[in-house]
């Protein structure tokens, strides 16, 4: 290892490739950089590497992460594990408590995967970030099982059995969040330069990105609508019909969704005015599209928050779960007015930049 | 009275590594000069790079990066530069330092900084 660091007048190669992976991305070339500028022993490379990267990832993960989206990440996380169910046992752990582990352990891996995110398609993207708060659930889970079967805690910690399937619900909704309102530079960007080659090939990008959102988006309505469809037929709840008159709206959504969702194709012979026009109308449209979609996604979990804390609190007489009920519902709402408003900003700035450059 | 923002210490230790280096200011440059202006004290490489990206949100400074050199590994450094907000806050920080400087000499004297 020595002579490999004479050579190589830098830190040992295994040492570097360490704090290279813990290193997130964003970060690593100048950071990198600096820590090999500084090198003087493999101790003191490894000593400063872990202590800059520590300040690295907090600084990433403030960069990275947006209070409404997270906020919605845990509204959904929580209502479909369960945590706004009233627990009917005074003996039991809450069913909130038993969620909240489950949701903070979700959200811990989906900040740290935004934290090392590295660029790609927003459907990987999203998916990606499904399958981190699934696997970060279980792991919670498997956790808590670990210690039950050790003494450590007592029995009533882990999510029901039963919840796993309600909880599969949340899975589509994390994936159209994180490829629909995941970072999206492009769209932070300036317009291209007023040629028409630049303006038509940004233009064909923010179409790829539309149509791969819009096909994830669809395949997530898709999934919540069978996922539903077979908790109706085999749960047979009291609440059936409107359940049904749901997925009816799902499913004419799905087909708008089909024919309208992705941006609209260039036509070859546009020339610059027309490709900005379309370019503008489209931005503007599908900005018009998300807000409708965020509003629509969450219908059933305002039904949820008001059957479950505001109706309950109402017919049990329990004025903490009145409050609590109109407390979520309106938060909820701030979120998703918060992630519209945070969006629709960007759009603007893009299009006065089309128009800037008209 | 100016909109600019309130600058934590750090920040204008960092803010003024920027502007006294000029051209070279990177992350080895800027923590040296940090830890020159605000000696006997230390200071955290890391917490330089963090105070840098979070002014950098603010708009207080911009960066890029440059072409990798071999003394780093190949690797490039990002560059900062104070932006205008970034000129008007440190500006109106040194403005209040320079007469909080003055409310002391004229306290304790001019001896008042050799007595610590």
């Amino acid at each position: 290892m020595g002579s490999d660091v004479s050579q190589r007048g830098g830190p040992p190669a295994l040492l570097e490739g360490v704090i290279r992976v813990l290193l997130p991305p964003a970060a690593r070339e100048p950071v990198l950089g600096d820590l090999w500028e500084r090198y003087r022993s493999p101790g003191q490379f490894l000593s400063e590497g872990v202590r800059t990267m520590s300040y690295v990832v907090a600084a990433q993960a403030r960069r990275s992460t947006s209070a409404p989206i997270v906020g919605l990440q845990i509204f959904i996380l929580f209502a479909c594990l369960g945590g706004f169910f009233p627990t009917m046992r005074p003996d039991v752990m809450p069913n909130g408590a038993r969620a909240g582990i489950a949701v903070a352990a979700a959200l811990l891996g989906l900040i740290l995967r935004n934290v090392y995110r590295e660029p790609g398609s927003p459907v990987r993207q999203g998916l990606l970030d499904a399958a981190t708060a699934a696997a970060m659930v279980l792991a919670s889970q498997g956790l808590l099982a670990v210690l039950m079967n050790a003494g450590a805690i007592g029995p009533g910690w882990m999510i029901s059995t039963g919840t796993y399937v309600l909880g599969a619900l949340a899975l589509p909704i994390l994936c159209i969040l994180g490829a629909v309102e995941g970072r999206d530079d492009s769209l932070r960007q300036a317009a291209a330069a007023g040629t028409l080659d630049s303006v038509r090939m940004d233009y064909e990008r923010f179409g790829n990105r539309t149509r791969g959102r819009n096909i994830a988006e669809m395949a997530a309505l898709a999934l919540i609508i069978g996922l539903s469809a077979y908790i109706l037929v085999t749960t047979k709840p009291a609440v059936a019909p409107f359940g049904w008159s749901f997925l009816a709206g799902y499913a004419a959504i799905l087909a708008y969704l089909a024919r309208r969702g992705g941006a609209a194709n260039l036509p070859a012979d546009a020339d610059l005015a027309a490709t900005r026009a379309l370019y503008r109308a489209e931005l503007v449209r599908q900005d018009k599209l998300r807000r409708v979609m965020w509003w629509f996604w969450f219908v059933p979990l305002f039904a949820g928050l008001i059957t479950e804390l505001l109706v309950f609190g109402i017919t049990h007489d329990d004025p903490a779960r009145i409050l609590a009920g109109i407390a979520t519902i309106l938060l909820l709402g701030l979120c998703i007015a918060k992630i519209n408003a945070d969006r629709g900003t960007t759009v603007r700035r893009k299009v006065a930049s089309l128009e800037a450059t008209a | 009275m100016t909109n600019s923002p309130t600058l934590g210490q750090f920040e204008q230790l960092v803010l003024t590594a920027i502007l006294s280096l000029g051209d070279n200011a990177y992350g080895v440059t800027i923590h040296a000069r940090v830890e020159e202006l605000a000696a006997p004290r230390k200071a955290a490489l890391g917490a330089v790079y963090a105070t840098l990206d979070r002014m950098e949100d603010k708009g207080l400074v911009s960066s890029w990066m440059s072409d990798p050199t071999p003394e780093r590994g190949g690797r490039a450094k990002r560059h900062f530069k104070l932006e205008q907000a970034g000129v008007l806050a440190l500006r109106e920080a040194a403005a209040t330092a320079q007469r909080m400087v003055e409310a002391v000499r004229a306290r304790w004297g001019e001896d008042s900084w050799e007595a610590t």
